[in-house]
């Protein structure tokens, strides 16, 4: 945290002292809802958001700076966490502070953002976790520098680079804590990692909104790569015996995702449709392996996977530009791989095929003004997932679940 | 007037061409002042790379200050470049980077003739003499804008050619190339695509619009920020998720979530240790089964620990000589150990009441079914004990030192030593000496519900085994509950009246078994164990 401030600090001393314009951008939104899993329901249940930005423009220079402060309380769990142990309660809260500069000369379509932040994440999934307790809280610092031509806006394209930290300061395995048994073996295996989830990042990005036709545009195509790379500093590689290795966790994960927009408007202007589709299609590669003692099992490659997804998305909004209703709606399949992780039947007992989970989503969406840049708004999800892992245990991997929020959004 | 261009560019401070550098300067003074006499437009000023093209030329030419345009002739600013051209009245125009503008008639203030600009693409502003404001015209690909007024700026996107006209003082006449004409005043904007003439905006609306670029501008910085975080919070999640599917975290009977992690441990060799750890917010506890066997473990170990729960038909490659089993919460335990392992086919042991008719078969997961005396292999032990905190509540010893079993077909292992048979506490082949230290109590023994052995909650897998002796003052208490993953507790219907056999075994291994353990030796704490009951299976503690 120290270090995240004095980076912001000598970043914001970078930045010349003029008289500087001040344009404050923030968001609210207030939203209550349910969430359902099998025939079970939560409680009614709020989520809370805030954004406060206040840029600044410093005049006679080529520099804007844009602090961010981003918070949010989650009663309500997204249709999209995990499904797994206390499957209903889950509250969370995260609050992030952010520094972005950008760096534009008067006659240069390139702009250059370093961007430094500091994320921490709160998570209470059960009812003995208090807040700061929980087992997956997590703090993340990250520094960023992207380059971005502005070619014809809002089109353009970018160029990225990020390194970032996570860490999970409760989680530390539980192998490292284990002490000997009751005649004073150890419990644990030699080269035991302690903070196995931490994970140092590096990311490479690049990515192009273009029209088309270029000088009357009636369609946008967007195309992203991203290229991840996370070490797990403290998570030793487990061999053919099950036993920690002295090679450390490496994950390479591969994004490539085309988006497809076309805006429509019908009866002179007053209704108007965004029509879009989406491609994604990510691979990670990770060197870990697993090995289940429960069956005695050596399994090579568990964390690699192929993820891909693709679903039409549709949005109409009608009424003056910034009292607009709108209705939303989107449909995604996607469809996930392991590589080396096998499926199992329901005893336990693994198959020859690699595990395979198939995901279905419905988003709907639907906003109405009830004064200037002031939304209500009214949200449902509904996820199905399959899978030819029989295995449920400790985690259900087909099911179907839901849920629903209704508020207030104010947007300025 | 090119050679003044090009001097311009080559001149140098350089003191040994001073001579030559007031020659030069010389000749263009006299250059210059016969060019503003005969010329209209010329360059007042200029920063950057400014070049021009003459009309029916293909060349090029970097140009300086006070160069004279000439009628038609093009000219196109550089990336940082800047100019100011100056009229012959007086008024001027400045263009801004990136420009390309060309002045086709400068006019004359002599003769009624129009000065006609146009500017293909870029930003030029205008302050224009009133005598010469009612001649003066500027043309863009999509607009054409007389001038009657003073001062006013031109911007033209070059991709699109749409232009923004923005007049701050004095009238500008628009047209567009449909035809259609506008008349803006002080303070007054107007954008002309390709679909002609937008509206008309005067000085505030153009500051709110102005304002709301701005704003929309900044608010995509922070939704691209904001999208960028989504994408580094993914990463956390994921990492969340995947300990979740691999089964590390699950929920307790008390909704407490119990963090798991089950490994195997190999000290020696011929030794495994089978650990299972549980935490929960102030305590952990742990459970490990070590075993000792007959030979070396190989490099994949379920090998070996596929034939623990016996072999069926031929005798096992790998069985255990001993072993010690372990429940603790750091401070307390329960160990069991077991020594004098050896095989014996009891099937074939010649003792009526021990043989096995259905068998955990490793590889199929499941139970087989065995026929009358077909052999079914298991490892015996000599010696066992139970002890809480080092207090024994139970043990045995085998009550003969060899056992010549027939003609010796079922023994297995060194001098085929140690008891042959189990059996029951009275039955003739039980060769073992028990030494009973706690014994179950149940029905009309029980002085409470919480110190009786049986079922605690109807219909549901909640039961309790307690022992004790005579006294009472040495006692154990097993509570054991059959959960799901969210820490319900399973009905019995779950299992469809299913309770017993190698079908409730089946059923039992998709649902997890939470034990907690107390004992006269603990002074009130508890072991709370949460299992995967294949842990216990593999263990042989389920057999």
């Amino acid at each position: 945290m120290t270090r995240v401030l004095a980076l912001a600090a000598v970043f914001a001393l970078a930045v010349p002292a003029r008289p500087v314009e001040v344009i404050p951008i923030y968001g609210v939104s207030f939203l209550g809802g349910q969430y359902f899993f099998a025939s079970d329901k939560s409680k009614l249940n709020a989520n809370i958001k805030a954004n406060v930005a206040p840029a600044l423009k410093f005049e006679d220079s080529n520099w804007t700076l844009i602090p961010m402060y981003n918070g949010n309380f989650r009663g309500t769990k997204s249709v999209s966490d995990p499904v797994g142990s206390s499957t209903l309660f889950q509250q969370g809260m995260d609050h992030r502070i952010s520094a972005r500069g950008i760096y534009q000369r008067q006659d240069s379509n390139w702009k250059l953002k370093p961007t430094v932040a500091f994320k921490r994440e709160f998570l209470r999934e059960t009812r003995d976790e208090t807040w700061g307790q929980g087992l997956f809280d997590f703090w993340t610092t990250s520094l960023g520098v992207e380059a971005e031509n502005e070619y014809q806006a809002p089109f353009s394209y970018r160029f990225g680079y990020d390194i970032f930290f996570t860490k999970f300061p409760n989680f530390q395995s539980l192998e490292s804590q284990s002490g000997v048994d009751p005649s004073g073996q150890p419990l644990g295996r030699e080269r035991a990692g302690v903070d196995v989830l931490d994970t140092l990042n590096q990311q490479v990005s690049a990515s192009i909104t273009r029209p088309f036709p270029f000088d009357n545009p009636k369609v946008s195509v967007s195309a992203a790569y991203r290229l991840l790379y996370a070490d797990y500093r403290d998570q030793p590689i487990i061999d053919v015996s099950g036993q920690p290795s002295t090679l450390g966790r490496q994950d390479f994960r591969q994004t490539l995702g085309l988006s497809i927009g076309m805006p429509k408007s019908y009866r002179g202007g007053r209704l108007r449709a965004g029509y879009g589709f989406n491609f994604n299609i990510a691979h990670n590669g990770s060197n870990q392996n697993t090995f289940d003692a429960g069956q005695s099992r050596f399994m090579s490659d568990t964390y690699s996977y192929l993820n891909f997804s693709v679903g039409p998305n549709a949005n109409f909004s009608w009424g003056p530009k910034n009292e607009t209703t709108s209705v939303s709606v989107g449909f995604t399949y996607s469809r996930t791989s392991y590589s080396g992780r096998l499926a199992q039947n329901t005893a336990g007992a693994f198959l020859a095929d690699g595990q395979t989970d198939n995901r279905f989503l419905l988003a709907l969406g639907y906003a109405y003004p009830i004064a200037p840049n002031f939304k209500l708004t009214a949200r449902t999800n509904v996820l199905r997932q399959t899978s030819n892992q029989k295995f449920e245990q400790s985690y259900r991997y087909t099911f179907t679940t839901a849920n629903y929020l209704l508020g207030f959004a104010y947007d300025y | 007037m090119q050679t003044y261009a090009f001097n311009a560019e080559n001149a140098g401070p350089d003191g040994a061409r001073l001579s030559l550098r007031l020659f030069l300067g010389l000749i263009s003074l006299i250059l210059i002042s016969v060019s503003i006499s005969s010329a209209e437009v010329s360059v007042q000023s200029l920063t950057g790379a400014v070049r021009t093209k003459k009309i029916g030329s293909n060349v090029w030419n970097r140009i300086a200050e006070r160069y004279v345009l000439a009628g038609g002739e093009e000219v196109r600013t550089g990336r940082r470049a800047k100019m100011v051209l100056q009229f012959q009245d007086g008024s001027r125009v400045e263009l801004g980077p990136k420009t390309s503008f060309t002045i086709e008639n400068a006019g004359d203030k002599k003769k009624d003739s129009f000065a006609s600009m146009t500017l293909g693409w870029g930003k030029m502003k205008a302050w224009v003499r009133k005598r010469m404001a009612r001649r003066f015209r500027v043309r863009t690909p999509t607009a054409v804008c007389s001038v009657r007024g003073t001062e006013f700026a031109i911007s033209v996107d070059r991709n699109t050619g749409a232009t923004q006209i923005d007049l701050f003082t004095g009238l500008l006449g628009v047209g567009d190339n449909q035809g259609n004409e506008t008349l803006l005043k002080d303070g007054q904007s107007v954008a002309v695509t390709q679909a002609g003439l937008g509206t008309i905006q005067g000085s505030k609306q153009k500051q709110e619009k102005e304002d709301a670029k701005k704003r929309a501008a900044l608010k995509r910085e922070v939704d691209l920020s904001m999208s960028k975080e989504e994408v580094l919070a993914a990463a956390a999640a994921e990492i969340k998720s995947a300990e979740y599917q691999l089964g590390k975290v699950i929920t307790d009977v008390n909704g407490n979530r119990v963090r798991l992690s089950q490994y195997i441990v190999r000290p020696a060799p011929n030794v495994f240790k089978l650990v299972t750890l549980n935490e929960r917010p102030n305590r952990f506890d742990f459970f490990f089964k070590e075993g000792t066997f007959n030979k070396a473990l190989p490099i994949d170990i379920s090998i070996a620990l596929r034939q623990t729960a016996g072999c069926v038909d031929t005798a096992c490659e790998f069985f255990m000589r001993s072993f010690r089993t372990g429940y603790s919460n750091t401070t307390d335990n329960v160990l069991e150990t077991a020594s004098g392992g050896h095989l014996v086919d009891i099937n074939n042991n010649g003792v009526a009441g021990d043989d096995v008719t259905a068998a955990f078969d490793s590889n199929a997961n499941d139970f087989v079914t065995l026929a009358a005396n077909q052999p079914f292999f298991t490892t015996l032990f000599d010696t066992e004990d139970i002890s809480f905190n080092g207090v024994s509540h139970g043990s045995w010893v085998s009550g003969v030192g060899a056992y010549a079993f027939g003609a010796g077909t079922g023994c297995v292992g060194a001098g085929c030593g140690g008891v042959q048979s189990y059996g029951d506490a009275i039955g003739a082949g039980d060769q073992r000496t028990l030494t009973t230290v706690v014994s179950i109590i149940s029905g009309a023994s029980c002085s409470s519900l919480d110190e009786c052995t049986g079922n605690r909650e109807e219909g549901l897998f909640h039961d309790i085994v307690y022992r004790q002796n005579g006294t009472g003052t040495i006692w154990d208490k097993f509570e054991n509950y059959v959960i799901l993953d969210d820490g319900t507790i399973v009905p019995h219907s779950a299992f469809a009246g299913v309770t017993g056999g190698a079908d409730f075994k089946a059923r039992l291994l998709r649902v997890n078994y939470q034990q907690i353990i107390t004992a006269s030796e603990f002074g009130g704490r508890k072991i709370d164990l949460v299992f995967e009951p294949k842990t216990l299976i593999e263990s042989g503690l389920i057999p």
